[in-house]
């Protein structure tokens, strides 16, 4: 069987790099991009805030703890939703086979493309240039013969790498990688899997797959394969998706809130927003559920409704 | 800053539907734009807007031009003094 070629390509940084692309003065900086709310946390951050120990998640006041000079910038996702985009076009000049997995993170098939372009390199070099010329942001790009390794790949080389996973090497690479490095394995699961012994992929491969299914059910034969380096699913273009089955939408507050009235006008809101998309999928339900999480961001209240159609 | 400011501009509408502005009057005084340091488009409803970050050599100017009825706006100002 022939092997499939699978790019993928993550920006590095993405919402800091548009920033610091948007607004020279902020270039070569340490710089954090939050949400627009008062009770926000850093969205992501520049490699400059990384080096000073800057993480995603961190609450503002803890970034400028570890990092004094740090740049708080108020992110504008819809700057982010053009420039991705116009970077998933980008990749469609290569090839049709497109799946955007994240704002920042694509999938690209590139099997048939090589008679075109000579080379998987090729193409990711060109596609590097290409947004580093008309965006100013680096990525790192990842390539082996399924999509599994490709992510992989593309998280060994940050910022602005280039890590290519020969499939007479995929064996060699994977024996020693810790599992959570794949994409799927959680904290929880490392746990779990820890407490069975297994550290590595290599482990995982080659641990019993009844073991594996008694323990995680029909995800053991897909961890299973995961240890094994097998991952047959393939680059999902965009409108060829899985059928909508659920459609949500959920919202932070920037303050707690307690009358009621005002609770029923955020419900109101949400429920819009639910309608206007189900709309758009062009799909209806008949079950409902609501999901709260207070002010300590971790209890919560959730309830579901059959409604009678 | 940050408010929706109408604005005069002078831009240069290019075949293939590219606009690039050239300079803009604020408070009564004409701003030359050196650099248009980034480009996005977005959408209010059905009107589609492009927005340009542009810098005079000194500060940094969000100008908004609205598709539909073809006028243009400051949306933002962000000024670095020492």
């Amino acid at each position: 069987m022939k092997h499939r070629t699978i790019l993928h390509a993550d920006m590095n940084a993405f919402f800091a790099s548009v920033e610091q692309q948007a607004n020279p003065e902020l270039r070569g900086k340490p710089i954090a991009v939050v949400g627009g709310g008062g009770r926000t946390v850093i969205t992501t951050s520049s490699y400059e805030a990384r080096a000073k120990g800057v993480k995603t998640g961190m609450a503002i006041w803890e970034g400028k703890r570890v990092c004094p000079e740090l740049i708080i910038v108020i992110g504008d996702n819809r700057k982010y939703t053009y420039t991705s985009a116009k970077i998933n076009e980008i990749f469609r000049d290569y090839t049709p086979e497109v799946e955007a997995f994240s704002i920042d993170e694509s999938w690209l098939d590139v099997t048939h493309s090589l008679g075109i372009f000579g080379s998987s390199e090729t193409i990711a070099y060109l596609i590097k240039a290409r947004i580093r010329h008309s965006f100013g942001i680096t990525c790192s790009i990842g390539i082996a013969p399924n999509k599994l390794l490709a992510k992989l790949a593309s998280d060994m080389q940050k910022p602005d790498g280039l890590t290519i996973i020969a499939p007479e090497d995929v064996a060699r690479v994977l024996e020693r990688m810790p599992i959570n490095e794949l994409c799927g394995i959680g904290k929880k699961m490392q746990r779990h899997l820890n407490m069975m012994s297994i550290y590595t992929c290599g482990e995982l491969g080659r641990c019993d797959e009844a073991r594996l299914t008694r323990k995680f059910g029909i995800i053991g034969t897909r961890l299973k394969q995961m240890g094994q380096r097998i991952d047959h699913s393939p680059v999902v273009q965009f409108g060829e998706e899985d059928e909508v089955k659920s459609v949500g939408h959920s919202r932070t507050l920037e303050r707690d809130i307690d009358d009621p009235l005002e609770i029923r006008r955020f419900l109101l809101q949400l429920s819009e927003m639910v309608g206007s998309r189900a709309r758009k999928y062009n799909v209806s339900g008949k079950t409902i559920h609501l999901y709260v999480r207070y002010a300590d961001f971790f209890t919560s209240w959730g309830k579901q409704t059959t409604l009678k159609m | 800053m940050s408010a929706r400011v109408p604005i005069r501009v002078a831009a240069i509408f290019s075949p293939g539907g590219k606009v690039t502005p050239k300079w803009f009057e604020l408070n009564r005084r004409k701003y030359e734009v050196k650099d248009t340091t980034y480009f996005w488009r977005d959408r209010i409803g059905e009107v589609p807007l492009m927005h340009y970050a542009v810098t005079d050599g000194e500060a940094l100017y969000e100008l908004v031009y609205n598709t539909l009825d073809q006028t243009w706006s400051l949306n933002g100002l962000q000024a670095e003094r020492p």
